[in-house]
């Protein structure tokens, strides 16, 4: 039988250095042109039944692109319907 | 308002205009670019951000950036600037201690911090400088294995230097 190359011995992992030295990149890393970014609100209560999401304060904030929600569609700063998620 | 502040990061002279409010982490990951300073729970629990502020470890996101003026900051980029792994890094590499990389760089300042005070320290005293830093992947003793790893190799260049 062929000697294996890889079984039974140890391996460096080939990100090791750059992760060793800052030079790995993840995603919250990386910048796109005209990336927006998103910011998750949760319930402060578990198992509560959501009755409604006033973002009305979220909208007016400058620079506020869109707001979107799980349950009842979403929102966007220009007042438009931005689509809707079961 | 925008204040212009003056940082040493890694040996290099930035001027930065900063926010007061601006972090440290926030300052060298979004206005200096050095992403390698990770930043996962933003309140000083988690120790990814740890970086160094005169050779002491410090959580970047809880410390402001301009308040780090006048002091030496040295990031992960600036452990091995030529490339060349310190024994510290390639001791994470070769013995597994890296694995999603996250909590990487901060538990390699702190354990830089700890080595340049001592290149003999106990486990208990490699536990108590890590302590701060949270991995949730790898179980942290090939952490603790790699930095011990590390201070036997510079103790042992220590005792050569001695010898000859």
């Amino acid at each position: 039988m062929s000697e294996l190359e890889y079984v039974g011995k140890s391996v460096l992992r080939k990100d090791g250095p750059d992760k060793v030295t800052g030079g790995a990149i993840y995603t919250v890393d990386v910048h796109l042109p005209g990336m927006l970014a998103g910011r998750i609100l949760r319930s402060p209560h578990p198992h509560a039944r959501i009755l409604g999401i006033d973002t009305s304060r979220a909208e007016r904030v400058s620079g506020v692109k869109a707001g979107l929600r799980a349950a009842a569609g979403c929102f966007r700063s220009d007042g438009r319907h931005a689509g809707r998620r079961a | 308002m925008k204040m212009l502040i003056e940082l040493c990061v890694n040996g290099d002279s930035y001027e930065v205009a900063v926010e007061p409010q601006t972090t440290l982490a926030e300052c060298l990951r979004e206005h200096l670019g050095l992403t390698g300073t990770k930043e996962a729970c933003g309140t000083g629990e988690c120790g990814s951000c740890t970086v160094l502020a005169d050779s002491r470890p410090i959580v970047s996101c809880l410390v402001l950036a301009a308040d780090c003026q006048g002091m030496e900051i040295t990031t992960i980029e600036g452990l091995a600037p030529k490339g060349v792994l310190t024994a510290l890094q390639e001791e994470f590499v070769k013995r597994g201690a890296v694995q999603c990389g996250f909590c990487t760089p901060g538990m390699i300042l702190s354990s830089a911090a700890l080595l340049k005070e001592t290149s003999t320290p106990t486990d208990a005293k490699i536990r108590k400088a890590l302590e701060g830093n949270l991995c949730r992947c790898t179980g942290y003793n090939k952490i603790i294995e790699a930095v011990r790893g590390a201070a036997e190799r510079l103790s042992g260049e220590r005792d050569g230097e001695a010898g000859q």
